[in-house]
């Protein structure tokens, strides 16, 4: 999986983030995306191979394994790393279309200075705020939603050393063994407690753009 | 490699601001920490789970042997590693960039009020000035060329906590890596766990290769540690030296012209006084000349910390900033047109420097006749 282009869009997004943007884009960087590149791929790469179940029935470890991991943690991860990572891309996208702007005014004869308009810093202030706060908003409830998703798939975050399957065509309820599941549960208990930091931080965020504005508004009819 | 550019990253830039020893402890990081775990540990650790062998024909008996004998693998057990000592320098990497950020906006405020004030003052030459103050101040303190932070005040307590959590961390990594799995790892592992029906042996694989990296890996860490301590050692004796330089009241002849950021410096930092005036006179044509990147200006500075030094010894600023990182950078850049609300003890500082007028190179006759 190439997270380098991410990367790349994301680091975009940094230079017209508040300060708490900034740590929580660092923290998805090196607790989340690069945790799950250089360690937790290697922990459940060989979750299949290593599925052993107490039978000799063919099919049966297949189906037991499909029964209890309908998708794997690491692909449930990736999907809610880059589902929290959208919202960002509208900032993005509200951004260039600023830039669009000011570009097509310079080409109107506006005299604006080419060079500034490359490296210019968009306050958070106005339409951008709007999106700016309903994207934070979004991440919060994407971060909520799939932590629930985890919980609710898995029966909690603990990885079983033991999982009991009579799933057909096992015959008999039959012992199935989950390779490595201490490590497992560590990370596990990593990736959700980086997940809870991070959704810290973006309210964090919230309240202090929603405070800001607020301050501003009250200074503005005094 | 590739992977670990995320993190690679952020380190270049702690890199560029880090004291000397500072630097050899990344450089140590990057090469013989992550360069050695994302190249050789890797692959050797790669078969760990498939090449572990139990003597049983119990099915789950391997999984359940293998995950009591090696609950987190040694080489997650180092990327943990790795990430959280780390985390300390990014840390003072974000107070870093936030105290740049907040000293350009207090600047650009300055240059603005300034800019105000001279719209009703009506000094021509003030505006001009004024107006390029702003634009300087607008530019990336950060990455000036050369452009590098001065350790003092809040910023160096920040440095000094990261390099305490950073030492407390590998303390912490490897009395863990000790109390989970000894020093060396053994070829067999005797194993009593259900569904196992007895005690099994089992046998690791690759251990005398695992153990070459296991004592590397430890040796790496141990001298980090060194180095995290020699830091700290470096820097409470040169903070020790300054305080007892300055309980003793050195006199004039023998204070040190150093730039390393005399206490008034931080004092001064804290009161925000502009630079001299004669600095915004000095400039023939009348140009703004951006004071620290030419020679002339900053062997001023070097005066004016000097006369400061001397003139204000009783001045006990709590932490007096004692690490330097660089001549280029410092707070007091830029802000030419000084805000004429001065705090008191600016006028003081000012009333003694042109009593030290002698020290300086500059003319000081010019300050009067602002």
């Amino acid at each position: 999986m190439d997270w380098g282009t991410l990367q790349a869009v994301l680091g975009g997004v940094n230079k017209h983030s508040t300060s708490i943007g900034k740590i929580w884009l660092t923290v998805l960087f090196i607790f989340r995306i690069m945790i799950l590149v250089v360690a937790a791929e290697r922990v459940w790469g060989d979750e299949q191979q290593d599925f052993v179940c107490n039978t000799l029935q063919p099919g049966c470890r297949n189906v037991c394994y499909d029964h209890f991991f309908p998708i794997s943690h690491i692909r449930l991860w990736a999907l809610q790393l880059i589902f929290v990572s959208t919202p960002a891309l509208l900032v993005a996208m509200h951004v260039a279309y600023r830039r669009h702007e000011k570009k097509r005014r310079f080409r109107n004869g506006e005299k604006i200075d080419i060079e500034e308009l490359k490296n210019e810093k968009f306050h958070i202030r106005g339409p951008l705020w709007w999106t700016y706060t309903s994207s934070i908003f979004f991440r919060l409830i994407f971060e909520a939603v799939f932590m629930y998703v985890f919980y609710y798939m898995y029966d909690g975050y603990q990885m079983p050393r033991l999982v009991k399957c009579d799933a057909w065509p096992c015959p008999n309820t039959v012992d199935c063994f989950v390779s490595r599941p201490t490590e497992k549960t560590t990370f596990t208990i990593f990736m959700l407690a980086v997940s809870g930091i991070c959704m810290m931080l973006n309210l964090a965020e919230l309240c202090y753009l929603v405070i800001k504005i607020c301050m501003k508004e009250s200074r503005k009819t005094t | 490699m590739g992977e670990w550019s995320f993190l690679g990253d952020f380190l270049e830039k702690v890199h560029k601001h880090s004291t000397v020893v500072g630097k050899v402890w990344l450089t140590v990081l990057f090469i013989f920490r992550m360069l050695v775990l994302g190249t050789a540990a890797e692959s050797s650790w790669g078969d760990e789970q498939s090449d572990f062998m139990c003597d049983t024909q119990q099915p789950g008996c391997e999984n359940v042997c293998y995950d009591k004998a090696f609950p987190i693998s040694h080489v997650r057990f180092w990327v943990l590693q790795i990430i959280f000592v780390s985390t300390p320098s990014l840390v003072y990497m974000g107070h870093a960039m936030h105290t740049v950020r907040m000293e350009e906006k207090r600047k650009m405020k300055e240059a603005e009020m300034e800019a105000r004030e001279n719209k009703n003052g009506g000094d021509a030459y003030y505006q001009q000035k004024c107006s390029a103050a702003e634009k300087e101040t607008k530019l990336s303190g950060w990455d000036e060329a050369g452009g590098q932070i001065i350790l003092r005040g809040s910023l160096l307590n920040t440095y000094v906590y990261s390099i305490l959590i950073r030492t407390a961390m590998e303390v912490a990594f490897i009395v863990g890596q000790y109390v989970l799995y000894g020093i060396f790892l053994e070829t067999l592992y005797i194993c009593q766990r259900a569904p196992c029906p007895h005690p099994v042996n089992c046998y690791v694989s690759r251990p005398t290769e695992k153990n070459v990296f296991i004592v590397f890996m430890l040796a790496v860490a141990v001298l980090s540690l060194f180095l995290s301590l020699a830091e700290l050692y470096h820097l409470g004796w040169k903070k020790a030296k300054e305080r007892c330089s300055r309980s003793y009241k050195a006199s004039p002849s023998t204070a040190p012209a150093r730039l390393e950021s005399a206490p008034q410096a931080e004092r001064a930092q804290m009161y925000t006084p502009p630079p001299d005036f004669n600095q915004c006179l000095s400039s023939p044509n009348g140009k703004f000349i951006s004071p620290f990147s030419n020679k002339m200006a900053s062997q001023q500075n070097t005066a004016n910390f000097a006369t400061e030094r001397v003139h204000g010894q009783e001045d006990a600023a709590g932490e007096g900033p004692f690490m330097k990182s660089s001549y280029v950078e410092s707070p007091e850049v830029a802000s030419e047109c000084a805000a004429p609300a001065f705090p008191e003890n600016y006028f003081n500082e000012k009333r003694r420097l042109s009593k030290a007028s002698r020290a300086s190179s500059k003319a000081r006759s010019d300050d009067l006749s602002v």
